[in-house]
């Protein structure tokens, strides 16, 4: 069997807002069409670390990074790289769903596409198609692709967020808490969805959900206070962890 | 009752003891045959109220890691120590019909697996892979013993030396006494996957060690007709002997 | 645990019912003022409004048919040159506030300023705005008038889409960056699309209160007797004619006076309503559909 191409690493990235460090040093690889996990308890610097990977948490101002992130090779923090194209390639979907207000679903899904020129209208029509189906939306929508976009339950919003997302067709797709503002049967169909996704995109999801983790992810990577105290094969995390620390957080000792 | 790690503990050590009472009492003459049924009594209602508590347990608290593998080896030395009660009775129905004394094997055994089964346990409440990794090594002792009670048997049935139906018996008794290591055994192996989370059965490799190889020749060697204990403490003496020279 | 006695429990309704009371007095008390000034201007003012009121210019005093034409005209004149100077600069300032960086030194000159403005009185606004322009140009013109409106709407409209904007919730935003939108494409065509409603009722507020403004207009476009577009003269407005007419001791011109006040009235509330109309148009049809359906169930 092929050994899985690794898509986007990071080489110590460390992560500041102003004179705080939040991250400090983390190297870790993620191979393409795989599902990761950050879990570790709050204020650790997950998210953070998340928003390094599409160069959004330097849009806060005051906050920057160090250390290397690289896709396919190319490292984003490099001096000449520009961070829109960047979040092209790596999307990401938040914790809230936020579909625009304003716009209509089909707008909602395809506004990526259109802001980046994209003029043609079939083409846009046929993006659009796809992605709700992939992100098992388009039966429940394609009678009202006009109604806005905030017109749908919180289960259906966060699947056009995803649809919006994949819609430009980044190889990467980052998710900060996906479902912790949705109710269990939505949590339960946004992770179905995620493991649909995986075989295409490489998924890196940041949760507080331990189990959630456990559910979906391949692999597993535990932060404490901005650094990685472990990570391996999710099978591995959960049943037979090597660092104490790593064992006292899932058995719900500490945390 | 509590569903939590340490309840799950408590009942699996008490119904060790009980499991350790029922061997003791199964070769206690003087022991009526109802105070046995009495302890397996118990010991079933453990074995449905351990497993009960396990599933709970794995339903409600969601295990991670060690708290999981604890959970799952609870349910199988649960069946384990179950089924160690079922020899108990099978021992001491066929220790009706054998004279004890006339079969020193049968002693010998009785106090390798007495010890096997205590040490399994007390593996079991301090986490020691150490003792729990002795008493697989062990577990070699007790099938040679079988095995030459087996040969005991036909040589002096041949020679109508002894009894068959006694005989028999006596080779009853000794396949329970090595079922019972075995589950001890087993029990040992639950406790290593407990504490490091490595699953080391079927590996013949670990099994082997220089001291039991040494042991097991000594007793091969013994003449089988000796009216003699075959007591472990004459074969360290002779051990040390030998080595001293 | 106590079981409250009935009694303490009737003293606490009766305590909820009493505050309920009071707020409802209160917004009485707000509501009465508006009512009251609709109602007066009505019975003192629609007895002058004729035909002869909305077409014709002034008349000598005496003379039958003088009419208010040219305030009128003048009013949306003036407010429409005010408006097209402040209300972009002032969505551009909201946008500005809302968006960068908060704790910039810019930022919050910008945000004291627009306070101190707002405050500024509005005869001071005017004077500003007649040493700026009428005294260089050597007479009172329109344009200075619109200058006067302009300052005076600008504060408004700044702190309406600057306070408008910031509800936007920010992940709102990230999403747009994540999307891969570059960041002026995210606040004008995502985030400010999106507020459009809160915005354009915070530049109708401001034009309604523009239009009623009188102190600015006394020394910029000062008034004039005459029809005039130019803005290099001085020009008309309701609320200065208003003024002119109130003063002056001849009772035909206090009449008309009193019907432009009822006018300006009818033209500030019509804004405000319009716009609440085109806003929630939505909500109004299905008011009126539901209002439809309920009567035709009640003839059947």
């Amino acid at each position: 069997m092929e050994e899985a191409k690794t898509i986007l690493s990071t080489k110590n990235l460390e992560c500041f807002f102003g004179d705080f460090q939040a991250v400090k040093g983390i190297s870790i690889d993620y191979k393409e069409k795989s599902i990761n996990a950050i879990i570790g308890p709050s204020g650790c610097g997950k998210s953070t670390y998340l928003r390094s990977l599409n160069r959004i948490h330097e849009e806060i101002p005051g906050a920057y990074n160090k250390g290397e992130v690289n896709l396919l090779g190319k490292n984003i923090y490099e001096k000449d790289v520009d961070p829109v194209l960047i979040r092209r390639n790596i999307g990401m979907v938040f914790q809230k769903p936020n579909p625009f207000p304003s716009l209509s679903i089909f707008d909602n899904v395809v506004i990526g596409l259109k802001l980046q020129g994209v003029k043609n209208k079939s083409l846009l029509q046929e993006k659009a198609e796809h992605s709700l189906r992939k992100a098992a939306l388009w039966d429940e929508v394609k009678d009202k692709l006009n109604k806005p976009g905030t017109s749908l339950s919180g289960g259906q919003q966060q699947r056009l967020c995803i649809a919006r997302t994949i819609a430009v067709d980044p190889p990467v797709i980052l998710m900060d808490e996906p479902t912790s503002a949705l109710d269990p049967i939505a949590t339960a169909s946004i992770e179905e969805l995620m493991m649909e996704l995986k075989k295409e995109f490489c998924v890196i999801i940041v949760t507080h959900n331990m189990q959630q983790a456990a559910r979906v992810a391949d692999n597993t990577a535990f932060f404490v206070l901005g650094e990685l105290i472990e990570q391996g094969a999710s099978e591995q995390i959960f049943t037979n962890p090597k660092q104490k620390k790593t064992e006292d957080y899932i058995t719900g000792r500490f945390g | 009752m509590e569903i939590s790690i340490d309840s799950l503990k408590q009942n699996i050590v008490k119904m060790g003891m009980l499991a350790e009472k029922a061997i003791q009492l199964a070769f206690d003459k003087s022991a009526k045959s109802s105070q046995l049924y009495e302890i397996e009594d118990q010991i079933n209602s453990f074995h449905r109220v351990n497993d009960d508590l396990c599933l709970k347990y794995m339903a409600l608290k969601h295990p991670m890691g060690p708290d999981l593998r604890f959970a799952i080896a609870c349910v199988k030395i649960n069946g384990d120590l179950e089924r160690i009660g079922d020899q108990a009775i099978n021992i001491k129905r066929a220790l009706t019909m054998v004279q004890e004394a006339k079969f020193p094997q049968i002693h010998t055994m009785k106090e390798e697996v007495g010890r096997m089964v205590k040490e399994c346990l007390d593996s079991f409440i301090h986490r020691d892979t150490k003792m729990a990794t002795s008493v697989i090594h062990n577990d070699r002792v007790v099938n040679d013993l079988q095995r030459s009670v087996i040969k005991m048997f036909l040589k002096k049935g041949q020679k109508e030396e002894i009894e068959l139906e006694e005989g028999f018996q006596v080779t009853k008794i000794a396949k329970c006494l090595e079922r019972i290591g075995d589950l001890a055994t087993n029990i040992s192996e639950d406790v290593i996957f407990i504490v490091s989370g490595s699953d080391i059965r079927h590996n013949p490799e670990i099994k082997k060690t220089s001291q039991i190889d040494e042991k097991l020749r000594l007793i091969q060697q013994l003449p089988s007709d000796q009216n003699q204990k075959i007591d472990m403490e004459n074969i360290t003496k002779f051990l040390k002997k030998t080595t001293e020279n | 645990m106590m079981i409250e006695t009935t009694n303490y429990y009737r003293w606490r309704k009766f305590k909820n019912r009493f505050f309920q009371f009071l707020l409802i007095m209160a917004a009485i008390a707000v509501l009465t003022p508006i009512l009251l000034i609709v109602q007066y201007t009505f019975v003192k003012g629609a007895g002058s409004l004729n035909l002869d009121f909305f077409t014709n210019l002034p008349k000598p005093v005496g003379e039958v048919g003088g009419g208010m034409r040219h305030a009128i005209l003048g009013t949306l004149y003036l407010v429409a040159i005010g408006a097209a100077i402040a209300v972009p600069i002032g969505i551009m300032a909201g946008i500005y506030l809302a968006e960068f960086d908060k704790k910039s030194a810019l930022s919050r000159i910008l945000s004291f300023a627009i306070d101190l403005l707002t405050g500024v009185p509005s005869i001071i606004v005017g004077i500003f705005a007649y040493i700026l322009l009428v005294v260089p140009m050597k007479s009172f013109n329109a344009m200075a008038g619109g200058v006067a409106l302009s300052i005076i709407i600008l504060p408004i409209v700044t702190r309406a889409t600057e306070e408008i904007l910031k509800l936007v919730p920010d992940h709102i935003r990230e999403a747009g960056l994540a999307l891969g939108i570059p960041r002026w494409k995210v606040i004008f065509m995502i985030v400010v699309p999106g507020s459009f409603k809160g915005i354009f009722t915070g530049v109708m507020l401001a034009i309604s209160r523009a239009a009623g403004e009188t102190a600015p207009l006394l020394f910029t476009a000062f008034g004039n007797m005459y029809m005039s577009y130019r803005i290099d003269q001085p020009m008309a407005s309701l609320p200065v004619q208003i003024y002119n007419y109130a003063i002056s001791p001849f009772e035909d011109w206090q009449r008309q006076a009193w019907g432009g006040a009822f006018v300006l009235i009818i033209i500030v509330l019509g804004i405000n309503l319009t716009s609440r109309a085109i806003i929630n148009r939505n909500e109004l049809i299905n008011f009126f559909s539901e209002l439809k359906k309920k009567l035709n169930s009640k003839k059947a």
